[in-house]
């Protein structure tokens, strides 16, 4: 009797090492989702006409599908979708005119719960199970991403933008809105406030990390006009290298007197930054982050109204939004600005989002 | 879902059927709608005139305008929900290529182009007709795929006094009151009419756009309309009449944010408009003259909030209109009608470069003939405009009508049509994202229509058909666009080709002391649009224009019982050029009214059920419609 227990026993644990070993086979083997294995395009769609949505870049297919909210969730997305960002499971989609986050699954896309009651949210960055949304009520909100409930309010500067997570902190380029803001606020992880404001010139929206763990800030400047829509005041686009040790910026790079470009990214290296030209530059340039005489470099002629760099397959993904009447289209360029590929998107495409980003 | 409507047709028809057994044997008549192509006043022959119908016109008299005309299917309104912003689109065209006349004058206003027919209550007009096809040989700039006129006859028909009242409730908290009472003679003639209406609009609806799919309750979404008109005529001898029409509207509307926010909306606007128009006519023997002077204001107050921060906007606009007509009957059916028209146009607006003024005017003219008996009727008209001095392009029409056998005609028609930018493409200032242009230029086009017209009588039953195919094209169509600058700027961009067919008809069958009166509607709209410049075939389908549209209205009358119930089904409409469109609908209102004789009053009651399917539906992107409705009114005529 003994012994066929004894036996039993064996028999039971070795089938049951066997299927353990077997599952984990086929997990690993099984995709997660439709959208695993390719990037997001963000399309801002026409404001006021509730059409924004998020088209996939499939890297496998070379090919991208468009609408894959509605198709997957038979509604709209929402009014002015303004960025994606990719955590974990989930992907945090920001409708920037319907004062919302949408949250689904990144694999599949479909719908897991929505964050609202947040006015007018641009960007979203997460550390652990906590989400900040920058907020152009001049807040930034603080999230439980597992719940979608809003935790706390921040106090920042004037359209709150793009924001970055380094050395313990929250960073936040305060873009000015439709006026002009100067500082960059620094948010304790720890406390959640606010404990320090760098001071640059002006506006600006966009924060990259570089190899030595500096930041580099772009600013887009400012136009001021007065009561009968006369240009009054005007300043140059600007880099700024802050040592986030100190929180002071520590060198500046004039790049543009009259085009105030608004994006900034950094290649996997730490070393080289892109940055697009705004409207009286247009183009994606250049930039060695330990080049003393800061040469702008062209390598890219084509007009952009938003670009990201891809750090997995070491691609720049350029959106050119043309009339806002139509389709947008989606330019994929080697860095040294060679064209592999143009695709269809939605309306007004902005920007990616990638499940491998430094940015 | 056509089973659920037929199911309410033949519930609609039982119920009338019962009360038949019930009621005293009198037929109150009504006024048939009446599909026209023959010329009528500025109408020319080969061209198709729908009246709405009266009794609809009667039970709708709280309502706006547009929403009395999203009734007719060769019409599309695209509403920012109830009460909210709403234009009307014909053929294909934008809301500023419907020219909206009043009592003869164009009442679009100049800054731009299109008229807010949300803030227009129904009840103080007495006829509402609609005129698909350009008409700008007549108009001038607008009327490029249609017009609708709206007008108050004040007759002199000697029959005294007279008043009437109205009152009505129901859903989403909305009340509205009519009041008009006047005095008509053979020689003199006043009318004074005020009418109210006040809606919370908080109704409930699916929002689909939401996470959920939850029901809601419409917020920040109120809106009032008052309405003010008194009309003066007097009759100089037999051949003189003098005219005054003043019109005051008033219309506030808080704007809910889009359907797919959680955060109620914050902004709102106010619309105030006023109308003046002076007609003097002299009649003779052959000949027939007439002036017309009209001085329009318009005001539109707008209060925005962008975060923490608030703009108010405030943009005023003035016309001046002179207008002579003259009409000489050359020989028996030979009739030639020339005029001449002087607009000036002004406007204060806050995001102007400047307060600018515009001197249009324009002669033109039409040679009319009638011949073989009247099988044959013929037009040609042409008109010259000017603008602050420099000539436009002369446009020009043709149309004819032959009566054939059996009651049936054919009818051609085709039109030059032009639309001038309006000031807000000319003169909106460089706000670093939006910026006029002042090299802007008309945009020109062709309208050619050809139908059929079947007009019978058998027995009992009476039958009113048309069948119209139609082609128009436009080019230089005007359109924003944002630059390599990122400023939003409009351009001579656009060239746009639009065909379609539109069957209309009505049926009125007497049995014993009941009359049946059907009447129906059918539009299929292709209108394309692309980039002119492009040497690809690429147009894209027009955005809000529905491919199909029906409409099916059905009288039943019964001595003093009127019951009506109107059957709507609106394709889906392509919101942009990527495929995303609002959903198709099918609506069904029921509507029942009882006239009382009181002495020498009338009085009705009804009732009006609308939306009865419950359907869930969008007129446009981000704002809700309000599902099943109910509404109860009284109405007193002396």
């Amino acid at each position: 009797m003994n012994k066929n227990i004894s036996n039993f026993k064996f028999l039971a644990i070795c089938t049951l090492v066997i299927s353990v070993l077997a599952s984990c086979d086929k997990d690993d083997d099984t995709p997660k989702g439709v959208y695993e294995n390719g990037v997001f395009i963000v399309n801002e769609g026409n404001f006021q006409a509730n059409n924004g949505s998020v088209s996939f870049y499939n890297y496998g297919a070379d090919s991208v599908s468009n609408n894959i909210f509605k198709e997957v969730n038979n509604r709209v997305l929402g009014d002015v979708v303004q960025s994606i960002k990719l955590s974990g499971d989930n992907a945090f989609i920001v409708v920037n005119n319907s004062n919302k986050v949408e949250v689904v699954n990144r694999y599949t896309f479909e719908e897991e719960g929505v964050v609202e009651g947040i006015t007018q949210p641009r960007y979203v960055e997460v550390n652990g199970s906590k989400g900040y949304v920058s907020c152009w009520d001049k807040t930034v909100k603080v999230i439980d991403i597992n719940t979608f409930e809003i935790l706390k309010s921040i106090d920042v500067g004037s359209g709150a933008e793009r924001m970055l997570i380094t050395n313990g902190n929250l960073y936040v380029a305060n873009g000015g809105a439709y006026g002009t803001d100067s500082t960059i606020s620094v948010i304790s992880l720890e406390t959640e406030d606010v404990v320090a404001n760098i001071n640059v010139k002006y506006n600006p929206k966009s924060l990259v990390l570089d190899k030595s763990g500096n930041i580099w800030a772009l600013c887009s400047g400012k136009e001021v006009y007065d009561g009968s829509w006369n240009l009054v005041d005007e300043s140059p686009a600007k880099l700024y290298k802050i040592d986030v040790a100190t929180n002071q910026a520590v060198l500046e790079i004039e790049l543009f007197a009259s085009s105030h470009p608004t994006r900034l990214q950094i290649d996997n290296d730490g070393t080289t930054l892109y940055h697009d030209g705004g409207f009286g530059a247009p183009g994606i340039y250049s930039l060695v982050v330990d080049d003393v005489k800061a040469t702008m470099t062209k390598i890219i002629d084509k007009s952009a109204y938003g670009f990201s760099y891809d750090s997995q397959t070491n691609v720049l993904f350029v959106c050119d939004a043309g009339s806002f009447q139509g389709a947008g289209t989606l330019y994929r360029y080697e860095t040294d600005g060679k064209e592999l590929g143009s695709y269809e998107v939605g309306i007004g495409p902005n920007g990616t989002g990638f499940k491998h980003t430094k940015q | 879902m056509l089973k659920k409507g037929g199911l309410v047709v033949v519930a609609f028809i039982l119920s009338g059927v019962l009360a038949y057994a019930d009621i005293v044997d009198t037929i109150i008549p009504i006024n048939a709608v009446v599909t026209k192509g023959v010329k009528f006043d500025k109408y020319s022959a080969g061209t198709k005139v729908i009246s709405i119908d009266t009794f609809q016109h009667s039970l709708y008299q709280m309502n706006s305008v547009a929403e009395l005309l999203s009734y007719q299917s060769l019409v599309n309104i695209s509403a920012y929900g109830p009460g909210g912003l709403a234009a009307l689109k014909m053929r294909g065209g934008s809301a500023d290529h419907t020219t909206i006349v009043w009592n003869g004058i164009n009442i679009k206003p100049p800054m731009s182009g299109e008229l807010n027919l949300s803030g227009l209550n129904a009840g103080v007009i007495d006829n509402i007709s609609i005129q698909p096809g350009g008409a700008s040989t007549m108009y001038g700039t607008g009327a490029t795929t249609g017009v609708v006129y709206l007008s108050n006859r004040l007759k002199l028909n000697n029959e005294g006094l007279n008043g009437q009242l109205g009152y009505e409730y129901g859903s989403a908290e909305t009340k509205g009151i009519t009041a008009r009472g006047g005095y008509s003679g053979k020689a003199f003639g006043t009318r004074l009419g005020v009418s109210y209406q006040d809606s919370e609009n908080n109704f409930e609806f699916i929002n689909t756009d939401r996470f959920g799919d939850p029901k809601e309750k419409q917020e920040h979404a109120a809106y009032n309309t008052i309405s003010v008109f008194q009309q003066n005529a007097f009759r100089i001898g037999e051949t003189m009449k003098f005219e005054t029409d003043v019109w005051y509207s008033n219309h506030f509307k808080e704007i809910p944010s889009s359907t797919s926010s959680a955060l109620p909306g914050t902004n709102n606007q106010r619309d105030e408009n006023v109308y003046f128009v002076l007609n003097m006519s002299k009649y003779g023997n052959n000949w027939f003259v007439k002036y017309r002077g009209g001085m329009l204001y318009y005001s539109i107050n707008y209060l925005g909030y962008y975060g923490e921060e608030s703009r108010r906007s405030i943009n005023k606009s003035w016309s001046y209109i002179n207008e002579v007509e003259a009409k000489y009957s050359l020989k028996k059916n030979h009739k030639l009608f020339i005029g001449i028209n002087s607009t000036i146009d002004h406007a204060e607006v806050t995001d102007y470069t400047e307060a600018p003024w515009r001197n249009n005017l324009d002669v033109f003219g039409r040679y009319s003939s009638s011949l073989f008996n009247n099988y044959l009727k013929l037009n040609f008209e042409a008109r010259q405009a000017t603008v602050d001095y420099e000539f436009i392009p002369v446009v020009y029409s043709g149309g004819t009508e032959v009566k054939m056998v059996n009651s049936t005609s054919v009818k051609l028609s085709a039109a030059k049509v032009y639309n001038m930018p309006d000031l807000n493409d000319l003169y909106w200032a460089n706000t670093g994202m939006a910026a006029g242009n002042p090299d802007l230029k008309p945009e020109f086009g062709w309208n050619s229509e050809g139908g059929l017209i079947f007009n019978h009588t058998l027995n009992n039953l009476n039958f009113n058909h048309e069948i119209t195919y139609y082609r128009s094209e436009l080019n230089d169509a005007i359109s924003w666009i944002e630059d390599s600058t990122g400023v939003w700027k409009p351009r001579n961009y656009k060239h746009s080709k639009t065909n379609g067919f539109e069957f209309t008809g009505s049926t009125i069958y007497k049995f014993r002391s009941s009359v049946f009166k059907f009447s129906y509607d059918y539009s299929y709209i292709n209108a394309r649009v692309q980039d002119q410049t492009s040497d690809r075939n690429n147009y894209e389908l027009k955005r809000y224009v529905p491919k199909h549209k029906a409409g099916f209205r059905v009288h039943y009358i019964y001595s003093r019982l009127t019951s009506a119930a109107y059957l709507q089904y609106v394709d889906e409409q392509p919101v942009d050029e990527t495929g995303n469109a609002l959903d198709r609908y099918f609506l069904v209102d029921l509507n029942i009214n009882y006239q009382f004789d009181i002495r020498e009053a009338d009085l009705s009651v009804y009732i009006k059920l609308t939306n009865l399917l419950n359907t869930n539906y969008k007129l446009r992107a981000g704002y809700a419609q309000p599902l099943r409705g109910i509404y109860g009114g009284i109405k007193l005529k002396l």
